[in-house]
C-alpha cells in the first residue's frame, strides 16, 4: 500500500470518529498520519479542528499555526486562529 | 432623539457588538468587513453592511467619511490595518474616529495620528483576561456580587461520561451547573469538519458531561475555587 494512500485512510477515518465524538481515537489516528508524514497539512488541520471542537483552545492555535506556515494562504486555518485569539 | 450616523469597521467580537447595540438604540449604521460572512452575518441587523477593504484609500472615499457623526474602527488583531485606516480617514476628513487598541503602544500610536477617542477594551477585560491567564480552562466570568459568580470552565476530566447528577458537583461543592455548551462536530457538504455550538439550558440530572463542554457553573466564589481545584 502506498503511503499516501494509507495516510488518507487515516484522515478519513479520523474524520469519522470526530463526528461520532470519539476524539481520543481521532487524535491516535491524525498523530499516527504525523507520525508517517510529519509534513501533512490536512492532519494538522484537522488535529486544530478537533482541540476546538473539545475547547482545548491553546492546542487548537498550536496546530492552525502549523498549517499557516506551511500554507500560508490557507483562509479556513486562518479564520479559526483569529477566532481562537479572541478572548 | 435624532438617529446619528455611525460607521463601524471590522467585524469581530467587539465591533459587531457594538454595531448590533447602535441598531437596536435605532441609530443610522454602516457596518463593513474585509471578510464577506462577517458582512452577511450581521446585514440584515444594520442600516447598511459592506464587503470593504478599509485600508484602500479608493474605497474608503466612496463611503463619504465626512458624514458620519462617529467612525469606530475595531480592527485589533491587524495593527497595522488599524492604524492606515485610522489615518485614512482622519485624513478624509472623518469627524470623529474611535479606534479600538489593542496594546498600550498600539494605543499611543492611534492617539498620535489624529484618533479621536481610543478604547481599550481588552483593559476594561483585564480581570477576565487576567483570570484566563491564570487559569485557561475558564472563558467567562460573571461576577454577580463580591461572594457569587457564574463561570464558564472547560468539564474537568474527572466529569467526563459522568452525568451531572453522578457527578456530585452540587452536594461536594455546593455549586451548580446551569448549562452546558457542547460543540457537536458534522461533515460539511465539502465533507471536511465543521461543528455547531449547542447550548443545554438547565440540563437534566441525567445529562451526561461530554469531552469538551463548557460548563456554565453558578457558586459562590469561593465554592468555585474549590472545584477548580479539586477537580
Amino acid at each position: 500500500m502506498s503511503k499516501e494512500f494509507n495516510v488518507h485512510d487515516l484522515i478519513e477515518e479520523a474524520k469519522f470518529y470526530i463526528v461520532s465524538q470519539k476524539y481520543e481515537e481521532a487524535e491516535r489516528l491524525l498523530k499516527r498520519v504525523l507520525e508517517i508524514d510529519p509534513e501533512n497539512v490536512e492532519a494538522m488541520y484537522n488535529l486544530g479542528i478537533l482541540y476546538e471542537i473539545i475547547n482545548d483552545r491553546d492546542r487548537a492555535q498550536e496546530y492552525f499555526k502549523k498549517v499557516i506556515d506551511r500554507q500560508p494562504t490557507n483562509k479556513d486555518a486562518e479564520e479559526h486562529l483569529n477566532k481562537l485569539s479572541e478572548f | 432623539m435624532e438617529a446619528k450616523q455611525f460607521c463601524v469597521i471590522g467585524l469581530g467580537r467587539f465591533g459587531r457588538s457594538v454595531a448590533l447595540a447602535l441598531a437596536e438604540a435605532n441609530q443610522e449604521v454602516l457596518a463593513i468587513d474585509r471578510n464577506e460572512a462577517k458582512v452577511t452575518e450581521i446585514e440584515e441587523q444594520v442600516s447598511q453592511a459592506l464587503i470593504m477593504d478599509s485600508t484602500n484609500e479608493k474605497a474608503l472615499k466612496t463611503i463619504g467619511v465626512q458624514d458620519f457623526d462617529w467612525i469606530i474602527v475595531a480592527i485589533s488583531s491587524d495593527i497595522e490595518s488599524s492604524i492606515l485606516t485610522t489615518l485614512l480617514l482622519k485624513e478624509l476628513g472623518a469627524k470623529k474616529v474611535l479606534s479600538k487598541a489593542g496594546s498600550e503602544i498600539h494605543a499611543k500610536i492611534l492617539k498620535k495620528i489624529g484618533a479621536d477617542k481610543v478604547v481599550f477594551p481588552e483593559r476594561e477585560m483585564g480581570q477576565k483576561v487576567a483570570e484566563n491567564l491564570v487559569s485557561p480552562k475558564i472563558f467567562d466570568i460573571v461576577e454577580l456580587s463580591n461572594d457569587y459568580a457564574i463561570v464558564e470552565i472547560v468539564a474537568p476530566k474527572s466529569l467526563e461520561g459522568k452525568t451531572i447528577r453522578d457527578s456530585g458537583v452540587r452536594s461536594k461543592y455546593g455549586i451548580y451547573i446551569i448549562a452546558i455548551k457542547r460543540n457537536e462536530p458534522k461533515f460539511s457538504d465539502g465533507g471536511n469538519i465543521t461543528y455547531q455550538e449547542r447550548v443545554i439550558i438547565a440540563p437534566d440530572p441525567a445529562e451526561e458531561i461530554l469531552k469538551g463542554d463548557i460548563l456554565v457553573v453558578l457558586g459562590s466564589t469561593q465554592n468555585i475555587e474549590r472545584f477548580k481545584e479539586n477537580e
